[in-house]
């Protein structure tokens, strides 16, 4: 049983490991210069540092690499058709609501979203907008709104007024939604966005979202709704009544 | 290109739906993982399930990994094996400890065996460390991981990593003492002739 106590046990790993400054070692070597059982500990611990470099690295079996890889192969392939379905079902909605919209003599479907444009789309109390944001998804702009769509690159979309509701496919690069009073972080997700007089609001239907400005951020999965008001940091909210885009009077 | 490169290159493919860029993957990191998941379960047979389970949580988060974030491709598949790990050996310490209070304690230090082989005891010895010890322990010496990366891997700080580091190595000196002891080369030499 050593007869030094944890602290001195430790200075003299942490010495045996080269972690020590200059300063520090003094103290450690004065020690070691008379104490037998110090120095013994610091032998032990640097053999103890040889012997598990010396010690082989512990190999995959063969077989077992192989069984697993084509487990992953199965999964991967299971994940993608998941995917391709959950991307066509998205597309067919937005289909739906496209094909809804152009029915009604106010609204109409703004082209995608080009490289080097930037779009003003002012929506009035009776109309919405349907917009993609290139290929990463669709903008459902609601009634009485006014959204400026980026002109490419991370900032998809700026909400200056209203509602939007963002169908979003997943990506390696988020999408930036700002408003006055934060930015919406989108990597892939679905998601309602509201300017308010109060605020900023975000819904998030399904996925993750960041929302964030220069007093804070708040991470918010599927079902969460944060409220932000111009200069403070992101609140979670707990509604009294349903959400959602506001309807036309 | 570079190993970092290739491995982009890879996560883009794979992102767009290529199965063989998700195994080549798997492939890349297949060993180390093993390895890792192998010293912090112990045996082969949880080792492999453990790994397949690490890389089914891969796939699903796939998309999620930033290349600009903090941890690296290879680091942040070892956040995610140590949490599986975790998981396995917490419900291991759970039945264990039913165990002991069954039939006694644990060993606690080791012996020289008839070969004398301490590589052996020293495997066994890492086995016997607290779970936590025992994964920076094996970070550090076996994967060659930076105290920043493991504190990442562990999510704790600095400190605690390398408090946890010097108490495995004490813990181990000491329950190797009698395979340690005479052997010579010592850290003060090196700082000396340094």
């Amino acid at each position: 049983m050593s007869t030094l106590d944890q602290p001195t046990l430790e200075t003299l790993a942490a010495y045996a490991a080269g972690d020590l400054s200059d300063h520090q070692r003094g103290p450690v070597e004065a020690l070691l210069a008379t104490s037998s059982e110090a120095r013994a500990t610091v032998d032990r611990l640097t053999a103890l540092a040889a012997a598990a470099a010396g010690t082989l690295p512990l190999a995959l079996d063969p077989a077992a690499r192989e069984r697993i890889g084509l487990v992953l192969d199965t999964a991967f392939r299971r994940a993608r058709r998941r995917r391709r379905m959950a991307l066509g079902a998205t597309a067919a909605v937005a289909a739906a609501i496209a094909v809804a919209l152009a029915w009604a003599p106010s609204n109409r479907q703004t082209p995608p979203l080009a490289g080097g444009d930037s779009q003003r789309i002012v929506t009035e109390p009776g109309g919405y907008r349907l917009v993609t944001l290139g290929d990463r998804g669709v903008a459902f702009v609601g009634v009485d709104s006014e959204v400026q769509l980026g002109a490419g690159g991370a900032l998809a979309l700026r909400i200056d007024r209203g509602s939007v509701r963002l169908v979003v496919r997943r990506g390696i690069e988020p999408l930036i939604i700002a408003t006055p009073a934060a930015d919406v972080e989108v990597l892939g997700t679905e998601l309602d966005v509201s300017v308010l007089a109060a605020g900023t609001e975000v819904r998030v239907v399904r996925g993750q979202v960041l929302v964030r400005n220069q007093h804070g951020q708040r991470l918010l999965w599927a079902q969460e709704i944060a409220r932000v008001r111009p200069g403070e940091t992101p609140r979670f909210y707990e509604p009294s009544g349903p959400l959602g885009l506001r309807q036309p009077d | 290109m570079n190993d970092e490169e290739l491995e982009r290159g890879y996560l883009d493919r794979a992102l767009r739906g290529e199965t063989a860029a998700f195994r080549a993957l798997y492939e890349h990191h297949a060993d180390r993982v093993f390895h890792f998941l192998r010293r912090i379960l112990g045996d082969r047979a949880s080792a492999e399930d453990a790994l397949q389970e690490t890389f089914l949580r891969v796939l699903r988060g796939l998309g999620g990994w930033k290349a600009a974030g903090p941890a690296s491709l290879g680091t942040w598949i070892l956040i995610i094996a140590r949490r599986v790990a975790l998981t396995r050996e917490l419900s291991r310490e759970r039945a264990r400890r039913r165990e002991e209070v069954a039939g006694g304690a644990r060993l606690l230090s080791v012996r020289p065996d008839e070969t004398g082989d301490l590589r052996q005891a020293l495997e066994a010895a890492v086995a016997a460390l607290p779970l936590e010890q025992r994964t920076v322990f094996v970070l550090r010496e076996w994967q060659g991981l930076s105290y920043e990366e493991i504190a990442a891997v562990v999510v704790a700080d600095l400190g605690t990593v390398k408090s946890r580091l010097y108490r495995a190595r004490i813990a181990l000196q000491a329950s190797l003492r009698d395979y340690l002891s005479g052997t010579k080369g010592s850290a003060r030499e090196r700082h000396v002739n340094s």
